[in-house]
């Protein structure tokens, strides 16, 4: 009886810890952001929180009208470059994104104009099989190269 | 039963070394899959962990004496209670345990981050296992909780000193502070290996700190509780290695929660934080090798096995990874920016850091001198109590003093005149509580001080909460109370923390107490009285009970006159135990907000005769109560601030 | 990195370095101070751990000064006071042994054979004069956890 018990919590246990190796699918959609993006969107946060304690601090007298009209310039300018690298990175984002396209259409093997498919909206080359345009978002005819 | 229990241990370190090296080739190899696989690993560990536990509470609650564990550590006549206590009583249940809450808790940080933190997770995972691994190796080849010996009649019970309240609760909230610290300290050392140093890590592990933080501080009031209550020598704490080794990740982490929030702010301090968290970090391990391996001597006493040296090799790999991790991205870790101000509140934080890591240091150096002086001078020398009430009394009250100021000094920069106009009303407030406190100030500067500096901060805190209501109520025209809450509402890290601060304040102000404290020792015939203080104590006779066949109780009955007035009959006794060769006083304790009357029945002849000659020992212990009502207000507080922020969720 | 441009642009450089500098002199005020208290409190309450032959191959330079000592109960060797305050008995390292006067309450677990660390001082009489008498725990429970019984009584201290 508790071989049994035994086994069945040892196989259950593998079962489960192997599950997603041999499954073998791409697992999660990756959500993951832009690093230098998630950076600067902490750093813009930190400057919000800056300027709320400013205004509190001045609020409870705690800081002379000069010094909170100084610091809260300063901290305006301050929110006002992130915003803008923020502008950028995600300007190089898309720009990086069409770049990883690029390349992932380049990197499959032997390219012959069977394995393309050109977008009916935009007319840009997509790869075969991809479901969607990467250029302008268009659904692509789903044609199976097979047949 | 066991075998199942055994099995699930092993397979917990098995599958615990996968999910150490798993995610990393994942990594390596850009394979999601490997790391979903690590996180399913994390899953499948604690279910194991869970079933393991499960079948040693069930032993325990079915008195299965064949195993080992179960037969030391309880007995039949152990009450449901301390029998579900007696889990972490011993050394083998307290690491699984301790197993137990790590494996639960990294399932949380696996749940929590499952769409966020994507390139820390591997490392996370990685690190929490390492650790997990640690505990696993110790249960399956030095402590095993499921070992089995031939079933004695009855077991030999639980040592009547940890059937109290306190004890059932010390161990679990010390163990979960300690084991919640690997959580940030896990993502600290994910961000370096990632490099992305930013705020992310903090952000990410600001509760878990907070959570931790709040677990050790209770887990030391709860040890310091039972001391009081159960060891009856009139104190809570002793500076005992023990105590010691609880206290200074306490102070180091107190020191990292301040920190943090620099670094949030003003992105300063990078390498700083890194040091403390792993100083943290290292100290709970530190603590646990200090506890369970007998280099330093203490009083209490505790297995001189192998299982601290597994700790010991755990601390010196972890203490040479992370300074070789920070090392190396120092000059990443370098901030651009820098204080603006000697007068501002990053200032002000930065000196209570400094304090409180030196705060730490003396009670590492004073603990560790009979090992340092041995290996320096070849002689062992000892410090006691009075090496670090002398050295710590002057740093807790210049840390007493910050938490006042730090209120009062804006972030950045404070204008002098500002600072100064703040600065007056809890001045002149402490001033004349000071003066009015005179008369108990003479003779016992250090706690004059100490009550004189908790007026002048409650002062500023009190005016501080004040003065944003006020504000609120100026722009939005709501009433006080009102004002008040959505204050509170709005901000509820600053002023949970405020909140903390006046609980801190209060056990500063229990802790003063102490220097009142008066005792006295007499051996009464029947009829006689003592006094003591406001006290007259009158010995009415000595009983013999049996409530249970297991144990007699030798009870004094004392009446308790307070200023002439009979307010209590107060019975102090002495358990004996079959299964315990040694008696055990049984302290009486008469508690209210200005002072403790402690009595301990210190002794009697033997053989037991009906109302012969008792000695006691009395204690007045003034305003102890406040540490433990400092206690819950730290309590409230850590709520408050832990709190989620339902408007605004991303 | 603009962050930096940005502040730099309001603070110059040599106040930026008198700000450092009256920061650094905060700092090493506190570790100074910090270093200073746990310097004067060990040379100020260190006492000696000894064993029993040390404390007594030590001579005469070990008189009135404060010493710890750890050793074992002698068996038989204890003589109570009949109102269970004061306690006459004698220790062991296993080589040599020696008598302590003990006045204060005593432990619940102070018995034959218990090893035991007392407090005190060392008389040209030849007693040690203890004002702090520990014990540790019962054998029985060597082997659990740190969360162990211990009593400690001290008087006096």
């Amino acid at each position: 009886m508790i071989i049994v018990v035994e086994i069945l919590i040892f196989v259950s246990a593998m079962f489960f810890v192997g599950y997603p190796i041999f499954k073998r699918q791409e697992a999660r959609i990756k959500t993951q952001e832009n690093e230098a993006l998630g950076e600067l969107i902490h750093k813009k946060e930190a400057v919000y929180i800056s300027i709320k304690d400013l205004d509190f601090d001045y609020r409870t007298g705690k800081l002379s009208e000069d010094d909170y009209k100084e610091l809260k310039e300063r901290y305006e300018l301050e929110a006002l470059h992130i915003l803008k690298d923020i502008d950028d990175s995600e300007r190089e984002k898309t720009t990086a994104d069409k770049t990883i396209a690029r390349q992932v259409a380049s990197e499959s093997a032997e390219p012959t104009d069977k394995d393309f498919i050109f977008c009916p909206k935009c007319g840009t080359k997509a790869k075969m099989g991809d479901s969607f345009c990467f250029k302008c978002g268009a659904k692509l005819p789903n044609l199976n190269p097979a047949t | 039963m066991n075998e199942i229990g055994e099995l699930c241990i092993l397979l917990s370190l098995g599958i615990s070394i996968y999910s150490a090296i798993v995610p990393i080739i994942g990594v390596k190899r850009g394979r999601e899959e490997y790391i979903v696989s690590a996180e399913n690993s994390i899953f499948v560990i604690a279910g194991l962990i869970v079933i393991s536990s499960s079948i040693l509470t069930y032993a325990f609650v079915n008195r299965d004496f064949s195993i080992e564990y179960v037969a030391n550590y309880s007995n039949r006549d152990l009450p449901l209670f301390y029998t579900l206590s007696a889990f972490w009583a011993g050394q083998k249940g307290s690491l699984l345990f301790w197993s137990l809450l790590l494996s639960l808790f990294a399932v949380v940080v696996v749940i929590q981050n499952k769409n966020k933190n994507r390139d820390f997770m591997p490392y996370v995972i990685s690190i929490i296992s390492v650790t997990q691994c640690l505990f696993l190796v110790l249960m399956t080849f030095a402590e095993r909780p499921f070992e089995l010996i031939y079933p004695p009649e009855d077991g030999s019970g639980l040592n009547p000193m940890l059937q109290n309240p306190g004890m059932v609760f010390h161990p679990p909230t010390l163990y979960m502070g300690y084991v919640g610290f690997t959580i940030p300290y896990a993502f600290a050392m994910a961000s370096l290996l990632t490099g992305h140093l930013g705020n992310v890590w903090i952000k990410t592990t600001r509760r878990w700190t907070i959570f931790s933080w709040f677990f050790l501080s209770m887990g030391n009031l709860f040890g310091a509780w039972w001391a009081y209550r159960v060891l009856g020598w009139g104190g809570y704490w002793a500076w005992d290695p023990v105590e010691n080794a609880s206290f200074m990740p306490w102070l180091t982490g107190t020191a990292y929660l301040h920190s943090v929030m620099i670094q949030e702010r003003r992105d300063m301090l990078k390498v700083w934080n890194m040091v403390l968290i792993v100083l943290t970090f290292s100290l709970t391990i530190f603590g646990t090798f200090l506890t369970r391996s007998g280099v330093i001597q203490s009083v209490h006493s505790f297995g001189q096995g192998p299982v601290g040296y597994y700790f010991l090799v755990f601390l010196i790999i972890i203490i040479l990874f992370s300074s070789y991790l920070i090392i190396n991205n120092i000059s990443i870790l370098k901030s651009n920016n820098e204080l603006d101000s000697i007068i501002s509140r990053e200032s002000s934080f930065l000196f209570n850091n400094l304090i409180l890591v030196g705060a730490a240091f003396a009670t590492f150096w004073g603990t560790m001198f009979p090992l340092i002086s041995e290996a320096i001078k070849g002689e062992k020398v000892t410090v006691g109590p009075p090496f670090f009430n002398q050295v710590n009394i002057p740093i807790g009250l210049a840390l007493l003093l910050l938490v006042g100021i730090c209120p009062l000094i804006a972030w950045k920069k404070a204008s002098i005149s500002n600072f100064k106009r703040n600065f007056l009303i809890p001045f002149i407030v402490s001033i004349i509580g000071g003066i009015a406190l005179m008369p108990i100030g003479v003779g016992h500067l250090m706690a004059w001080l100490s009550f004189t500096i908790s007026i002048f901060v409650i002062t500023t805190i009190v005016m501080e909460v004040y003065k944003g209501t006020r504000a609120r109520m100026e722009t939005t025209g709501e009433g006080f109370l009102k004002a008040l809450i959505t204050l509170i509402r709005r901000n509820k890290r600053r002023y949970g923390g405020y909140i903390i601060h006046i609980g801190v304040v209060l056990m500063y102000i229990g802790i003063t107490g102490t220097s009142y404290n008066v005792e006295k020792e007499a051996t009464l015939n029947k009829g006689e009285a003592m006094t003591i203080g406001d006290y007259k104590l009158i010995y009415r006779g000595l009983n013999l009970k049996e409530p249970v066949p297991t144990k007699a109780e030798a009870i004094a009955a004392i009446d308790v006159e307070k200023n002439g007035k009979n307010i209590v009959t107060a019975l102090p006794r002495k358990d004996f135990y079959k299964t315990s060769e040694q008696p055990i006083s049984r302290v009486y304790n008469l508690s209210g907000l200005k002072e403790d009357l402690y009595i301990i029945l210190a002794g009697f002849p033997i053989p037991f005769e009906k109302d012969s000659p008792a000695t006691f020992k009395v204690h007045v212990n003034p305003l102890v109560k406040w540490l433990w009502i400092g206690g819950l207000v730290i309590g409230v507080g850590t709520f408050i601030a832990m709190l989620p922020d339902w408007k605004g969720k991303r | 990195m603009q962050v930096s441009c940005v502040i730099n642009k309001f603070s110059g450089v040599s106040m930026k370095n008198k700000k450092q500098l009256k920061f650094a002199i905060g700092s090493v005020m506190i570790v100074a101070a910090i270093g200073y208290l746990v310097v004067t409190g060990i040379s100020k309450t260190s006492v000696y751990y000894l064993t029993v032959s040390e404390l007594l191959s030590k001579g005469d330079s070990v008189y009135g000064e404060g010493v710890r000592v750890e050793g074992k109960v002698m068996g038989g060797s204890i003589k109570k006071d009949s109102t269970a305050l004061k306690v006459d008995f004698r220790i062991t390292d296993g080589d040599k042994d020696m008598a302590i006067h003990y006045e204060g309450v005593i432990p619940d677990l102070f018995e034959d054979g218990r090893d035991v660390v007392v407090e005190g001082k060392y008389t040209r009489e030849g007693i040690f004069k203890a004002h702090t008498l520990l014990t540790s725990c019962p054998s029985k429970y060597e082997s659990a956890d740190k969360d162990h019984p211990t009593n400690q009584f001290t008087v006096g201290s």
